[in-house]
């Protein structure tokens, strides 16, 4: 029977390494896609989400409530990412991959592998994804961070208060000024 | 329902999480109502089909890389060990025939004498056969048995079918007996 992320957490702060391992296997992509969405940068994500764990294993004697570990290890991301974003490794390029098992190429370069039927769909398509990761990146911090979390992370509203820890109205209101926001910025650049 | 209570559950409704049914329902009845927040609704549904197709963060690159850093050296691994243990069995394979081809290791030979093993040999062979003409026997037994029991079949039914010929030559000669001295009598 596979173990939850309570057991492996308890063993863990116990000193099991292995459990902690595992628990990084679980748990690694789904922060990678997070941090990745984040900084944009694949390289600057592998950074974030090593200083992370690295964060999480040398204060896993601080959780003290091991259900709250999710939230918990968002929140560590989430400081590193704005750690890192700070620090004025800004976004030059964005990284989208086209297909499934497609390598991952830069906005600039990628009209031609866009998967689509006609070449103004694929103009389109091209332009539509440039104006949102443009769009994306110049929305507020704090607005781009809830979008990210419940739109491509699929937290609950409930769950994105516990890792900002602020009132879930702020967080809808996050969310909606980001939504509005973005729409806005989008036509600017259309 | 008012605009602002719309808006208080609009974005519940978008992103599904939990409401009223009741309080759903009358969203939806106020959106037919009011064009404002339909178009609203409607751009906000349109916005998260944008965001939605930028889809497919290739997560697995990432942590790849992440795994041979920081945790790789915390982990024990299996496959590398047996790998290791593979080559290392190789080299010491290789090196002993290598050892063994320039003479440094002497070749292994046989301690037995040439006539026990002579003898070893010979029982082998001879069990051997003795079991080979075992099975020859019993087949051709078998075989025998088959064939006579069809031998009697056919036998059997090769005089039945010439009892039925006798039996019907018979007939025939008698009906033509009796027909030659009908035709005499006349």
């Amino acid at each position: 029977m596979e173990k939850t992320d309570e057991n492996l957490l308890l063993e863990a702060v116990r000193g099991d390494e292995i459990s902690f391992t595992l628990l990084v296997n679980r748990w690694e992509k789904k922060i990678f896609g997070f941090v990745f969405r984040y900084t944009g940068n694949r390289e600057d994500s592998q950074d974030v989400v090593q200083n992370t764990f690295i964060k999480a294993y040398s204060n896993l004697d601080k959780l003290q409530d091991p259900a709250s570990f999710p939230a918990w290890i968002y929140r560590i991301a989430l400081n590193e990412c704005r750690i890192r974003f700070r620090k004025g490794k800004r976004i030059r390029s964005i990284e989208i991959p086209l297909c499934e098992g497609e390598a991952v190429q830069s906005v600039n370069s990628c009209i031609s592998a866009v998967v689509t039927v006609t070449p103004e769909q694929v103009v389109s398509g091209r332009e539509d994804l440039k104006r949102l990761s443009t769009a994306f990146y110049r929305l507020p911090e704090e607005q781009r961070e809830v979008i990210l979390m419940r739109e491509y992370q699929g937290l609950l509203f409930r769950e994105i208060s516990e890792v900002l820890e602020v009132p879930l109205s702020t967080v809808k209101s996050r969310l909606y000024l980001g939504l509005k926001t973005l729409r806005r910025l989008m036509e600017e650049t259309s | 329902m008012k605009c602002n209570e719309s808006l208080g559950i609009m974005l519940d409704i978008l992103y599904g999480e939990e409401v009223e049914p009741t309080s759903a329902y009358r969203f939806f009845c106020h959106l037919k109502e009011c064009c404002e927040c339909d178009a609203e609704f409607k751009e906000l549904v349109e916005t998260r089909e944008i965001l939605g197709s930028w889809d497919g963060v290739d997560e697995t690159a990432g942590p790849e890389t992440f795994r041979e850093g920081f945790f790789q050296t915390r982990r024990f691994n299996w496959w590398g060990l047996v790998q290791k243990a593979a080559a290392t069995l190789l080299i010491i394979i290789g090196g002993a025939a290598a050892a063994q081809e320039v003479g440094l290791i002497p070749e292994r030979t046989a301690s037995l004498p040439e006539a026990e093993l002579a003898r070893m040999i010979n029982d082998i062979v001879v069990e051997r056969q003795a079991e080979g003409w075992m099975v020859i026997g019993e087949a051709l037994v078998t075989l025998k048995e088959d064939l006579d029991a069809k031998d009697r079949r056919q036998t059997e039914v090769f005089y039945r079918d010439l009892d039925e010929i006798e039996e019907k030559f018979l007939a025939v000669m008698e009906q033509t007996r009796l027909g030659s001295e009908e035709m005499t009598s006349q």
